[in-house]
C-alpha cells in the first residue's frame, strides 16, 4: 500500500491522467508540499538512473529535445534552457533552478519522459515510486 | 575434484564467449538476408529466414543456459574464486560496447532525420513519399529509444560496479535542493504539465471515457441553450 502522494506519482508516470487529476484535486496545502517533495526526489532519482555527473552535454540536450517533441506540441510550453538546467542541477553540477511555474511544468514532464524511456513494468514502477518516497521524506 | 570443477568452469566460460559471437553472427546474417529478401513470393528465401531466426532464438537460449549454469557452478565447493576484478573488467567492456552502440544510434538517427525531412519536402504531394517519411520518422523515434535504453543500462551497470568495488568511484555530492515553489506555482506548474500530457496522449481508461462523455454532454447542452 503506497501513500496517496506516491499513488498520484504512479498514476502520472503510468499515463493515468484522469486518476492523477482526481487525486490532486483532493490535496490540501500540506499534501501539495509532500507531493512536491516526492516529485523532486523522483526527478533526482530518475536523472541519476539515466545520466552521470560530468557526462557529455549532447545526451541531455537530446533528451530534453525528445521530451519537447513528445509533449510540447506548440514548442513554447517547455523552456529547453530551464529543462536542461534542472537536469544539471539534479546531477549536482549547477546551482538549483528557481522553482517557478515553468520549472515545475518542465520538471514534471521530464520525470514522465525519463520513466517512459525506462519502460518500467508495473512492479518496477511501484518499486521506483517507493524508492523515491524513501528518499523524498525518509522520516 | 577441485581441479576438474575449475577446468569445467573455464571451458564453459570459453564456450559462452563463442556462443555469444555465434549469436551475433547469426543475427547479422538473418538481418542482411532479411533486408534483401523479405516481401518476395518465392518460398525458399522465406524458409531460409525462418530457419535462421529460429537458429538465433536457439542460440540465445543456449547462451542463457550456459550463463545460468556458470553462475550455479561458481557456487560449487572448490570452484574458482569470485574475482571482482574480472567482473568489473567485463562490465567495463560491456559499458564501452553499449556507449559505442548508443553513439552509432544517435549518428544514424541524425542521417535518417535529414532523409525524412528531404523526402517530406520533395514529395509533399505524393502519399507514398509521405508514408515513407512517416516510417522513417517512426524509425528515428525508435532509435532515440534505443539510445535511451542503452544509457539507462550503462548507468545501472555503473551503479552495480560501484556496489562491487565501493570507493573506486566516489559518489557525487548530493544535488543542492532548490527552494520549494509557492504552493500556487507548484499547482499551476503541475496542472500545465497535465494539460500538455493530455493533449499528447489523451485520456485513458473507463473513467476517462466517462469524463469525455460528460464533457460532450455539457458541450451539447451549452450549445442548445439560446443564450
Amino acid at each position: 500500500m503506497v501513500s496517496r502522494y506516491a499513488a498520484a506519482l504512479r498514476d502520472l508516470a503510468a499515463g493515468r491522467l484522469y486518476e492523477h487529476d482526481q487525486r490532486l484535486r483532493r490535496f490540501d496545502e500540506p499534501a501539495w508540499q509532500r507531493y512536491g517533495e516526492l516529485l523532486d526526489a523522483a526527478f533526482r532519482l530518475a536523472v541519476h538512473r539515466r545520466f552521470r555527473p560530468g557526462q557529455d552535454r549532447a545526451p541531455i540536450i537530446r533528451f530534453v529535445a525528445s521530451v519537447r517533441e513528445r509533449y510540447d506540441h506548440t514548442g513554447q510550453d517547455v523552456d529547453p534552457g530551464v529543462a536542461e538546467s534542472l537536469v544539471w542541477a539534479a546531477l549536482g553540477e549547477r546551482d538549483p533552478v528557481p522553482m517557478e511555474r515553468a520549472a515545475v511544468t518542465a520538471q514534471t514532464l521530464l520525470v514522465v519522459g525519463l520513466l517512459e524511456d525506462e519502460g518500467l513494468a508495473p512492479t518496477e514502477l511501484e518499486s521506483f515510486v517507493r524508492q523515491a518516497e524513501a528518499e523524498g521524506y525518509p522520516d | 575434484m577441485t581441479t576438474t570443477i575449475i577446468q569445467a568452469v573455464g571451458a564453459a566460460e570459453g564456450a559462452a564467449e563463442t556462443v555469444r559471437a555465434t549469436c551475433l553472427r547469426i543475427a547479422e546474417a538473418a538481418d542482411r538476408a532479411g533486408a534483401e529478401l523479405r516481401g518476395g513470393r518465392n518460398p525458399l528465401p522465406r524458409a531460409a529466414l525462418t530457419r535462421w531466426e529460429s537458429a538465433l532464438t536457439e542460440s540465445w537460449q543456449a547462451l542463457a543456459l550456459v550463463h545460468t549454469g556458470l553462475s550455479a557452478a561458481r557456487r560449487l565447493p572448490g570452484a574458482p574464486a569470485y574475482a571482482v576484478g574480472n567482473v568489473l573488467d567485463g562490465l567495463a567492456a560491456a559499458r564501452e560496447a553499449a556507449e559505442l552502440a548508443a553513439g552509432d544510434a544517435a549518428w544514424v538517427r541524425r542521417g535518417l532525420a535529414v532523409a525524412e525531412d528531404r523526402l517530406r519536402r520533395a514529395g509533399a504531394d505524393q502519399p507514398t513519399a509521405l508514408a515513407t517519411a512517416d516510417r522513417w520518422g517512426a524509425a528515428c523515434a525508435r532509435l532515440d529509444l534505443v539510445a535511451a535504453r542503452l544509457a539507462i543500462g550503462v548507468r545501472a551497470l555503473e551503479r552495480y560496479a560501484d556496489q562491487l568495488a565501493p570507493g573506486e568511484h566516489p559518489p557525487p555530492p548530493p544535488a543542492a535542493l532548490s527552494t520549494p515553489p509557492e504552493p500556487a506555482e507548484r499547482r499551476a506548474g503541475v496542472a500545465s504539465a497535465g494539460a500538455l500530457l493530455r493533449r499528447a496522449h489523451g485520456w485513458r481508461g473507463w473513467r476517462a471515457f466517462l469524463a469525455r462523455v460528460r464533457y460532450e454532454v455539457y458541450r451539447e447542452l451549452a450549445r442548445s441553450i439560446p443564450w
